[in-house]
């Protein structure tokens, strides 16, 4: 809890700087929310290189509006707000939303992925291509709890501000999400 | 063993991010299969987002990330209004929200005598439509204050209801319950 305590008080110090000009906090902001924002994005669309332009757009959108944002309201439901906003925007221009066999997609970004040594590929193909499979067959509500919960490892508190939810009704969808997840493993186990 | 009730504390658990694998919990886990394939699945799912947080953006889309945050930076600092700009802004803000606290004051002190109104005739007529033959005492008095209750439930129906106003509508009829339920109750202690 104090840790949350000084995560927010950190972010809300950031935030004030920026607005007074101080641009080496935004380094700081992209620093400590660029890979929770990526890999929710990630799961939210099994796109490496789309969950980048879309945090791209987010954090260049932050540098934008900044002055309007509260420093005490924190800039992570900010950034998460407007990624998943954008994502979903992509997905639906894509046509891509609960499609089935979207994890084709998601080996094909893998076998495009040319970073690090074969071995490394390999590995990282493998565990992109399963439990995020199962996750791209929940519906969009419960993935996206799901994903800034255990991909972004934001609290509760936080995903339910970045989706604009009443506390009580995220921590449902993440039952329900989780009961579902252990379902869709039911019915393809062979896949893990 | 399945046990529904240690099955949610086991859910519980995952997501709270809590140890899984000690006491009871582990023992209940070890037993239950359905548990045993949620924990390793949130176990994997959670290592999964260690990987792709750690995971670093492209260096090229990294750089081309922050040289347009700068740019868009250094374009607003450049904009950032005068000191002037900023006070007269700053002052219109309150003189806007008193001419509209205002406007609302005059406009409740036009409408409150057609609520009276309104009440009255409700009044009049649930008493008017009372039925005879009903016992003297607390039943009548329950009876007349149901009869107000479903008069102005109408009322808001066509009020709220028709201008999809479902907030609204609920939280008026909810207020009018618990005047009814406090009425009633003071009835009962009367009687």
């Amino acid at each position: 809890m104090c840790g949350d305590l000084d995560s927010a008080a950190m972010d809300a110090d950031l935030v004030r700087r920026l607005q007074a000009g101080d641009v080496s906090a935004f380094d700081e902001i992209f620093a400590r929310h660029r890979g929770g924002l990526l890999a929710f994005l990630e799961g939210l669309s099994g796109d490496r290189g789309m969950a980048e332009d879309v945090a791209q757009e987010s954090f260049v959108e932050l540098a934008k509006h900044i002055r309007r944002i509260n420093p005490e309201q924190g800039v992570s439901g900010w950034l998460y707000r407007t990624a998943r906003n954008r994502a979903i925007d992509m997905l639906r221009r894509r046509k891509r939303v609960r499609l089935p066999g979207q994890s084709f997609f998601r080996s094909l970004g893998a076998l495009a992925d040319d970073r690090g040594a074969p071995w490394e590929r390999m590995q990282r193909r493998e565990a992109a291509g399963r439990v995020l499979s199962l996750l791209d067959t929940l519906p969009l509500r419960e993935r996206e709890v799901l994903a800034m919960r255990f991909l972004s490892d934001l609290k509760f508190r936080e995903v339910a501000q970045a989706l604009g939810r009443p506390l009580g009704t995220v921590l449902w969808q993440a039952r329900r999400g989780l009961r579902r997840l252990r379902e869709a493993y039911d019915e393809k186990p062979e896949k893990m | 063993m399945k046990s529904p009730k240690k099955c949610d504390e086991v859910i519980d658990r995952i997501l709270e991010g809590e140890e899984t694998s000690l006491g009871e919990i582990s023992e209940h886990i070890a037993s239950c299969p359905s548990c045993s394939r949620l924990a390793a699945l949130a176990s994997e799912l959670a290592g999964q987002g260690r990987r792709l947080r750690e995971e670093p953006m492209r260096p090229e889309a990294e750089a081309r990330l922050r040289a347009r945050a700068l740019e868009v930076l250094e374009s607003a600092r450049r904009k950032s209004p005068s000191p002037v700009r900023e006070w007269l802004v700053s002052a219109w803000r309150p003189a806007l929200a008193a001419c509209a606290v205002a406007l609302l004051a005059g406009a409740a002190l036009l409408l409150l005598p057609f609520e009276q109104d309104a009440r009255q005739i409700e009044t009049a007529e649930a008493e008017r439509q009372q039925p005879a033959g009903l016992r003297i005492g607390y039943d009548e008095e329950i009876y007349r204050l149901k009869r107000r209750l479903d008069a102005r439930l109408r009322r808001f129906e066509n009020r709220y209801l028709a201008s999809n106003e479902f907030g609204e509508f609920e939280r008026r009829t909810a207020a009018l319950e618990d005047r009814i339920d406090f009425y009633a109750a003071r009835v009962r202690r009367e009687m």
